[in-house]
């Protein structure tokens, strides 16, 4: 059994990311582990991102996601805007980053483009 | 013995027929790939059974070509072990077609012992569990299929289905004239009865739409209807839903109950199964499966996004209907629009998302307030979500009409009533102007779902029709 899609798992086996497929309740999603945070800006290195994804994925877009350990800017040692919700998933309790997703384009995005956006919002993050 | 049945879709037997057709009345011969849908249970004679869906037609190459009659074809297996290659890398079953230009119904000793030979060379590469099919092309037009899934005896199947525009089934096991349904026979001639009869249909939704399609698939005689939705009939549907009682909202009896017990009164030979539960749970997807047309009576647009998928991986078509019924904005009463739209989703036209009749941003809410209400209700007050809007007018005339138009549908595609040959892929009919015309949309080319052939015809696949589920 598996959870992503075809084209998903191709793409994470390619770029050789370890994922963990979790399934909690009716909620399924991907912990991508050992993301490289851009240097000297938080308290860590790297982060582990989860990634919830609805049922109609890949045609609908996932919305936010989430970050362990909880990341802090080192510039003011403050959590960046709309990371302050906290939810339970997986045994753990992830800051949730409200970074809203509408722009989907089913059938061209997958989750190389979640990555990407995750790359984007940890990089502009204040 | 275990049941099995092949849907061919329009356009591979269209092919099958150039490449077997020979001027001098040869015999022909192609490869097919098929994706294979397994039934755990028949929702109504609840034995498992499979069912075989074209996904690719294969010429033999030029270069294997042996020797043909009117008695025999017979070819190089170079090519054969290809074919069994890729039906091995793909999940697919690998299947031979040849024909009986001269009509012999049937398949030939010398048939039984080629397959034979072929299902070994099949089974000796690809392992335990290898399965292979044969068709046979009875003169022009006539298919019929087995299986082999061991080298003693093969499964005879006892339909071969081909839909494109229309459903075409030619069975072994046909069903005997209905009393009942007589002066519909003087209508469309006795064979649309008999087809009638042999169906399979699912209503998904069964609220103000889908009680009238349900009432009318059972006075058509339709055989097997199976009935799925996850509410209770309340108050406020009884001035639209067919059968519901006064009774039943008092005692908020599910819809799909109503249904069941309606048709069974009727006392006309339907089989009616009825599900309560989302579309999408694993024990109801058996029950899609076994179904050859599907009825989108829902507003719901993350389950049309599901069915989209299923008429594509399954060849089944999904016959959708739509009500538009938009109130005024100046608060004043009366509509501002009032519309109704039948859309025939199967591949090689347009899917939901190409047509816009899906919303996918409030598919994804309702996906969230569906598994989890609670944030869904906090997403609202944050404003991630936008939330369903006030009660949707409803009127009974309206949304019966829209179920008149998409049942009609269905025999369009059974009897060429209309001259046109088969359903019409989308019809809007302005409720208030009293016209309708037909819309035609194109598959984007970087659609996943209609824009290429990758998942037409596929089947069972990991994870259920490659999305999350
Ligand atoms: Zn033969
Ligand atoms: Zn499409």
């Amino acid at each position: 059994m598996s959870l992503l899609p075809r084209q998903d798992r191709r793409y994470l086996e390619g770029r050789g990311i370890t994922v963990r497929e979790v399934i909690e309740g009716g909620k399924k999603g991907v912990i991508l582990t050992g993301i490289t945070l851009p240097e000297g800006k938080y308290q860590v290195a790297q982060t582990d991102i989860l990634i919830l994804l609805p049922p109609s994925y890949p045609e609908v877009a996932p919305d936010m996601f989430y970050a362990v350990p909880h990341l802090k800017l080192l510039a003011g040692q403050r959590e960046p805007r709309c990371t302050q919700v906290r939810e339970t998933h997986a045994g753990q309790t992830w800051q949730r980053w409200s970074r809203h997703n509408n722009q989907w384009r089913p059938g061209i995005d997958g989750i190389w483009t979640m990555l990407k956006r995750v790359e984007e919002a940890l990089e502009v993050a204040a | 013995m275990k049941r099995s049945d092949i849907t061919l879709h329009a356009r591979h037997r269209d092919k099958l027929q150039a490449l077997l057709a020979h001027p001098r009345g040869h015999e022909g011969a192609a490869y097919m790939l098929l994706g294979k849908s397994e039934i755990a249970q028949d929702p109504w004679d609840l034995e498992p059974r499979t069912r075989y869906t074209s996904y690719e037609v294969i010429a033999i190459p030029q270069e294997d070509r042996v020797d043909a009659s009117d008695k025999h074809v017979t070819w190089n297996t170079n090519s054969f072990a290809q074919l069994c290659r890729r039906a091995k890398e793909e999940g697919l079953v690998p299947a031979i077609v040849h024909s009986h230009p001269g009509g012999f119904d049937g398949f030939s000793e010398q048939d039984d012992r080629n397959e034979c030979d072929l299902f070994t060379m099949a089974r000796n590469r690809n392992g335990e569990g290898t399965r292979l099919v044969s068709v046979v092309q009875v003169g022009d037009s006539l298919y019929r299929a087995r299986v082999w899934e061991d080298d003693m005896t093969p499964l005879h199947c006892h339909r071969v289905t081909t839909i494109g525009t229309r459903i075409e089934i030619q069975s072994t096991d046909a069903p005997p004239p209905s009393e009942t349904l007589a002066r519909q026979a003087l209508a469309f001639g006795p064979e649309v009865n008999g087809l009638l009869k042999q169906l399979s249909v699912a209503v998904v939704g069964c609220g103000g739409t889908g009680s009238p399609v349900v009432q009318l698939l059972a006075r058509l005689g339709v055989g097997h209807i199976l009935v799925i939705d996850d509410d209770v009939v309340e108050h406020s549907n009884l001035n639209r839903l067919y059968g519901a009682t006064r009774k039943d909202a008092d005692h908020a009896v599910p819809k799909v109950d109503v249904m069941a017990r309606e048709v069974t009164m009727m006392g006309l030979d339907i089989e009616i199964q009825s599900v309560s539960g989302w579309v999408d749970a694993p024990d109801i997807r058996d029950a899609l499966k076994s179904c050859d047309i599907i009825f989108g009576c829902t507003d719901d647009h993350s389950g049309r996004l599901y069915l989209n998928r299923i008429a594509h991986f399954y060849l089944i078509p999904v016959i959708d209907v739509g009500l538009v019924l938009m109130p005024r904005d100046d608060g004043e009463p009366g509509l501002l629009e009032m519309a109704a739209r039948v859309s025939v989703l199967f591949p090689t036209s347009a899917c939901h998302g190409c047509r816009g009749t899906v919303d996918r941003v409030r598919a994804r809410e309702e996906d969230l307030e569906r598994l989890d209400p609670a944030e869904y209700e906090r997403q609202k007050t944050e404003a991630y979500v936008r939330g369903a809007g006030n009660p949707a007018p409803a009127v009974v005339t309206f949304t019966s009409e829209a179920a008149t138009m998409a049942v009609n549908e269905l025999l369009a595609g059974l009897v060429d009533f209309r001259g046109s040959g088969g359903w019409t892929w989308q019809r809007y009919r302005k409720l208030d102007k009293g016209f309708e015309r037909s819309q035609a949309a194109q598959p984007r080319s970087d659609c996943p779902v209609c824009g290429s052939e990758e998942y037409w015809g596929l089947g069972d696949v990991d994870p259920f029709l490659d999305r999350i589920g």
